[in-house]
């Protein structure tokens, strides 16, 4: 089988231009006192605009928290170390609302139909932010393909359309980092590929940098430029390997030998 | 539809053979009536003083529903204070579960010596046995919102009000309306309560004045009507609710 994947780095626009996010000797700790957990210990990363970043690593080992911290969803305190995003602490990235975040579960509220769903952040976001947002909330919907689901309920929806809807909701305000946890573990094998073709389509059309937490080794090779691999507790970032394949994708790419064997590599380093 | 319209027949069917039952029992056995009356003696005496009755009804109906707002508007805004803020709850906590655990039907005198008598001593009654379910309701649906939800707004950089408003408020009103189903006849039984202590009007001050008599029917008669309001405003609420919470499990379409 032939793919047209050999071609080696990511896109051009994501050399070059200075990173979006930069994590310096970041340690974060859960609770504190005798109870407290080190969930994080010394990571160092750094983002890329534009640029896809998984991050893979056995359960426990900190990634969730990695991603709030980075979201600036952690009680003060709990982080050491320095964290910027374009520049500015979380919290005040926060509040320029450079930030969207997709969670494992489709958390959509259950008395909004998906287009309303979708609107949420733009009722609650601030007038600039407003005026900011390129696409509105039917375009969103077109672009994960669900239009003539506008008016539905999240009951009425399977749950791959739900986490559509969640990220459509989650690209409304045009956040420079989208944060993804886990976002397709609850799916099943069919629909999780077709959602990382959708997903890497979206990301495209975009211009977020995307961290996407996963479980899946196939998952990171394919959707990401560099896999960060992290060990377990107090996790660490292990090494960030980069994923050597052209875009755009094609899900052909998966049966390639090139592909199995970065997910190989990834394997070697999880376990190393 | 044809099964549903079988089923709610056959309850009636159901009531209407227990009212022949107990007409032939009362028949049959001969039964005097300052012990039970039977159901056309109490069909009579409704007919002979339809205006007496209609116009208790309505006082108690007016101090119910007065009773039921109050406690619907207290327990929301007392549920979202103690929900959302930890003074409140520090503050509040202790004298709601006293208040809550004290027999309302133990206070009930103690609010006449100080209202006196008539609406207000009656209308806190009622407040009082409607106020408790609604406010922990309220407490539990505030703070059973997703908390992933709840992380997007954060993350959209929404404020607590927003919060409260667009996610914590909607995912509270299933909780706020099965409070309802409780509080809604609770009130009319506290309106009871209260005027049996310190009404002058109204069907529980009737039952009052009419059992003193012996008058067994008339009774029976302000029994029904006291019964008929409470499933008039329970009804009510869950109509409200079908219409409100049309997303949620519990509303069936
Ligand atoms: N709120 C919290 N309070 C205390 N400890 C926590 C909290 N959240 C997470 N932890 C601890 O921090 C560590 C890292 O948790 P985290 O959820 O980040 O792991 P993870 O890599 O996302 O795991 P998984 O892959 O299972 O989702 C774990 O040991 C966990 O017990
Ligand atoms: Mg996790």
């Amino acid at each position: 089988m032939t793919v047209a994947a050999t071609a080696t780095g990511p896109r051009e626009e994501t050399t070059g231009t200075p990173d979006l996010v930069r994590l310096t000797d970041v340690s974060i700790v859960h609770g504190r006192g005798r109870k407290a957990v080190v969930a994080v210990d010394g990571a160092d990363l750094e983002i890329g605009r534009k640029e896809f970043v998984a991050v893979i690593g056995p359960s426990g080992c900190g990634k969730s928290t990695l991603l709030k911290a980075v979201a600036g969803l952690l009680p003060a305190g709990s982080v050491q170390g320095r964290i910027a995003v374009d520049g500015l602490d979380p919290a005040a990235a926060r509040r320029a609302n450079r930030f969207a975040f997709v969670f494992q579960e489709p958390v959509l509220a259950p008395w909004r139909t998906a287009l309303q769903n979708v609107r949420l952040p733009l009722e609650v976001a601030g007038r600039d932010v407003r005026a900011r947002a390129g696409r509105t909330p039917e375009e969103l919907l077109e672009l994960v393909g669900l239009q003539s689901f506008a008016d539905k309920l999240p009951a009425e929806l399977s749950g791959g359309m739900k986490q559509r809807v969640s990220i459509a909701r989650a690209l409304t305000l045009e956040p420079s980092v989208l944060l993804m946890d886990e976002p397709f573990g609850a799916l099943d094998e069919i629909t999780r590929d077709h959602m990382h073709s959708e997903l890497l389509t979206i990301w495209s059309a975009t211009g977020s940098s995307v961290v996407l937490v996963t479980h899946s080794l196939t998952e990171a090779a394919f959707v990401a430029d560099r896999v960060v691999v992290m060990s377990p507790r107090p996790g660490r970032i292990k090494t960030v390997l980069r994923m050597p394949f052209a875009r755009p994708r094609d899900p052909a790419l998966k049966t390639s030998v090139e592909f199995l064997e970065a997910v190989n590599e990834i394997r070697a380093a999880l376990e190393a | 539809m044809l099964l549903r319209v079988l089923r709610s027949t056959r309850v009636w069917l159901v009531l209407l053979a227990g009212v022949v039952v107990w007409q032939i029992a009362v028949t049959v056995l001969d039964l005097p009536n300052y012990i039970l009356p039977s159901p056309v003696r109490v069909v009579t005496e409704f007919a002979n003083r339809p205006l007496l009755y209609l116009q208790a009804t309505l006082v108690t109906t007016w101090e119910s529903l007065v009773g039921f707002g109050a406690a619907v508007v207290l327990g929301v805004v007392l549920g979202v204070l103690i929900a959302r803020s930890r003074l409140t709850e520090e503050l509040l906590y202790p004298y709601l579960n006293v208040l809550r655990v004290t027999p309302t039907v133990a206070i009930a005198p103690l609010l006449t010596i100080w209202f006196g008598r008539g609406f207000l001593p009656i209308v806190v009654v009622s407040f009082l046995i409607a106020f408790f379910p609604i406010i922990v309701q309220t407490v539990l649906g505030l703070n059973s919102a997703d908390r992933g939800l709840v992380d997007v707004l954060r993350i959209a950089n929404a404020g607590e009000l927003q919060i409260l408003r667009k996610i914590r408020l909607p995912n509270a009103l299933p909780y706020i309306f099965a409070s309802f189903r409780i509080s809604a006849p609770g009130a009319v039984i506290g309106t009871l309560v209260g005027e049996f202590m310190s009404g002058s009007q109204g069907l529980g001050f009737l039952i009052t004045t009419a059992s003193g008599q012996l008058n067994t029917s008339s009774v029976f008669v302000l029994v029904v009507l006291s019964s008929l309001l409470g499933i008039a405003m329970f009804q009510v609420c869950v109509l409200v609710e079908r219409r409100v919470v049309r997303w949620h499990p519990s509303v069936s379409l």
